[in-house]
């Protein structure tokens, strides 16, 4: 095919001084990484003196590269630094190279090794390294996030538990669940029974009591047996008996902290209290119920009223203003009419 | 309590009629025993009554009163529980104070924490058959919080208050010991390097092993009371670890009593006489005027009744026995004149 001979290189020779030209375009200062060869300092290390030195270097430089910039003579193109730093790099990387290849001389190690080494690490470039770096870098980010999300999920963990420990203490369910379960607290090993004086007593300890308040009479019916064991205990035959069974059962339960309702003008006169409180209260409430109305009604007479105030008083100032124009000096009002006029 | 959820019983410790100094430091032993739930600087005035005390108390949540009131015979320390409560009328025959005990011991031990928790209390030799002792036990688990086996630290049961009966003598023990864990094999010196906070002086030891060897193995005590050795279910303060071997050891502090009950009344310092030492019968009339009278001749009056006067009796030396509860004659004073004594 002559006429349609496609000559591949030359195609590609256009698009790469496309490219080229492209990249001329753009200024080195943002087409290109910064310069890895300006180390970073250390700041923190430095005296005052050092850093004072440093401070002016970096003066110097800056002054010295904002004038090669803008000198005509000095210019290169986007393109030819590129190209400069590769050199550059590639020089670094050769020294390198010959510095390891003196190393691993001086270990021992034969010739023969070196000749596929040194080819592999001769591909290093400064943008190899870049990229190497840069993927550390993710790396190493990687690995940050993923313990940040574990110590995060852990947190939000105790979080739950404990939210859940505090809910499950007060149910009761719960609570009759862990009874069965293994607690660790002073009931002691059951290998070692200390062996107890059948006539010891220790203080007291709680027994988890679930009953606690089913029974809980009415005061009425409190006051009835209590004026019923008042009677019984008038009454002379068995009176004694019963009244001291009573004393001494009384005695025990409010001993150990019982109240015992046994005194019928104490209950007569808590329920009379109570009875009084509920009257007051009901009382309070049917006042504040009637005088709603009424209280309601006075407001809107006191608004009704100020408003017509406020009415009069304008219709009060605007006559007092059309009057005030007639205050001629030499007269005094509106025309008042002739004396002799027919009225 | 948050812990049992049951009130925490608090108490009042105070004094009727004019304590002597003695009685007075007895009623400061007395609270500073009762810590945490007292009121350890109550003030007393002169012109307060048991019924002020009983009103502040409602509010207050105060629940047992211990008083001690002093007569010729012997001061008496009375237990009640505050409304309506019982009340028990001990005779205390004679009393130690802490500061005796302090004397007394070569090594007197009663940090302040101690007194941050409430005491155990163990009871001995109360046979709940008898009626007046099972209220005595009762009324004594009740003064102090109770405890929930669960959830309390071992490591908080500082003190323990101990009540022994002696049913021949009918007289009760009353001793206030603190506790304190020690753990048990090992060398005197390691124990004393793991228990104090004190750096050991090793100036006089030639090499570092001395100091494990020099005061042998195992402490001097270690022979007696096997049956003092526990295993800790908790931590017990330094060096005694959960479920490990530890000598349980007491020291005295606080008060000493040697109390003989005398009398139960139903209510607060009122009410009938459900038992008496030397019987109901021969005391009944008592039950109704002041039993003791008090050391001044001011007639401070502690149940709110009015002194009123003696009725005749037929037997001048049965009054007196009935009163005083001896001979007539045998004791320091001659007490037959009282009678003649005008009230006023």
């Amino acid at each position: 095919m002559g006429c349609l001979a496609i000559d591949l290189a030359e195609i590609v020779r256009a698009n790469s001084r496309y490219f080229d030209e492209l990249v001329d375009l753009i200024p080195p200062k943002f087409y290109l990484p910064a310069d890895d060869n300006v180390e970073k300092q250390w700041v923190f290390g430095m005296t005052k003196r050092e850093k004072r030195e440093a401070r002016r270097l970096t003066k110097e430089h800056s002054k010295k590269a904002r004038r090669d910039r803008l000198d005509p003579e000095k210019f290169v193109t986007t393109l030819q630094v590129l190209q400069q730093r590769n050199e550059v790099a590639e020089a670094h990387a050769e020294k390198e190279e010959e510095d390891e290849e003196a190393k691993a001389e001086e270990n021992g190690e034969g010739d023969a090794e070196q000749a596929p080494v040194a080819g592999t690490e001769r591909v290093k470039s400064s943008q190899e390294l870049r990229e190497r770096l840069h993927k550390r870098i993710e790396a190493i980010r990687a690995e940050r996030r993923i313990n940040k999300a574990r110590d995060w999920q852990e947190r939000t963990k105790d979080a739950s538990k404990k939210r859940k420990k505090s809910e499950n203490k007060t149910t009761l369910a719960n609570k009759r669940q862990k009874q069965g379960h293994k607690e660790t607290g002073i009931v002691p090993v059951s290998s070692e029974k200390v062996p107890v004086a059948s006539d010891m007593e220790f203080g007291r300890v709680k027994i988890d009591s679930q009953k606690r308040t089913l029974n809980r009479k009415s005061k009425e019916k409190l006051l009835e047996q209590a004026t019923k064991l008042q009677k019984d205990i008038q009454d002379t035959e068995k009176g004694k008996d019963v009244a001291s069974k009573h004393s001494w059962d009384a005695a025990l339960s409010r001993a150990s902290g019982q109240k015992v309702f046994d005194n019928p003008k104490l209950l007569r006169q808590s329920l009379k209290r109570e009875h009084q409180r509920r009257e007051k209260s009901a009382k309070k409430w049917q006042d504040r119920h009637d005088s709603e109305a009424q209280r309601a009604q006075e407001k809107q007479q006191t608004r009704a009223s100020h408003i017509k105030e406020r009415i009069d008083a304008r219709k009060q100032r605007l006559i007092a203003k059309r009057e005030k124009k007639l205050m001629r000096p030499g007269f005094e009002g509106r025309k008042a009419g002739f004396l002799n006029e027919a009225k | 309590s948050h812990e049992t959820g049951e009130k925490i019983p608090r108490s009042f410790v105070i004094g009727r009629g004019k304590l002597p100094v003695l009685l007075r430091n007895l009623e400061q032993d007395l609270r500073k025993l009762m810590l945490p739930h007292t009121a350890l600087h109550l003030k007393e005035s002169g012109k307060n009554t048991l019924k002020d005390f009983v009103h502040v108390a409602g509010p207050l949540g105060v629940s047992h009163f211990v008083i001690l009131s002093n007569t010729k015979n012997a001061p008496y320390m009375k237990v009640a529980r505050s409304p309506h409560g019982p009340t028990m009328t001990f005779k205390v025959h004679d009393f130690c104070l802490a500061a005796d005990v302090a004397r007394a011991l070569l090594r007197y031990r009663a940090p302040p924490s101690i007194f941050k928790n409430p005491p155990l209390v163990v009871l001995n030799g109360f046979n709940p058959a008898e009626a007046h002792l099972k209220l005595v036990t009762i009324m004594f688990q009740n003064i102090f919080p109770v405890i929930d086996v669960k959830k309390v630290k071992l490591s908080l049961c500082q003190r323990v208050l101990l009540l022994n009966y002696d049913k021949d003598t009918k007289v009760i023990d009353f001793r206030h010991y603190a506790i304190s864990a020690q753990p048990v094999g090992v060398s005197r010196g390691i124990r004393k390097l793991v228990q104090r906070t004190k750096i050991p002086d090793l100036r006089t030891l030639n090499d570092v092993s001395e100091f494990v060897t020099k005061s042998g193995y195992g402490s001097e005590s270690e022979a007696e009371n096997e049956s003092s050795r526990v295993t800790l279910p908790q931590d017990y303060g330094r060096g005694n670890p959960a479920s490990q071997q530890s000598a349980v050891k007491l020291h005295e502090i606080g008060p000493r009593m040697t109390l003989q009950l005398v009398k139960v009344e139903e209510g607060l310092c009122s009410g009938a006489v459900m038992f008496h030492e030397y019987g109901i019968e021969e005391n009944k009339k008592k039950n109704k005027k002041k039993k003791e009278e008090p050391v001044d001749d001011m007639d401070v009056d502690m149940d709110g009744e009015e002194q009123h006067e003696e009725e005749e009796e037929d037997d001048d030396a049965d009054y007196y026995r009935q009163e005083v509860g001896e001979e007539p004659g045998e004791g320091k004073r001659n007490f037959t004149l009282l009678r003649q004594v005008p009230c006023f």
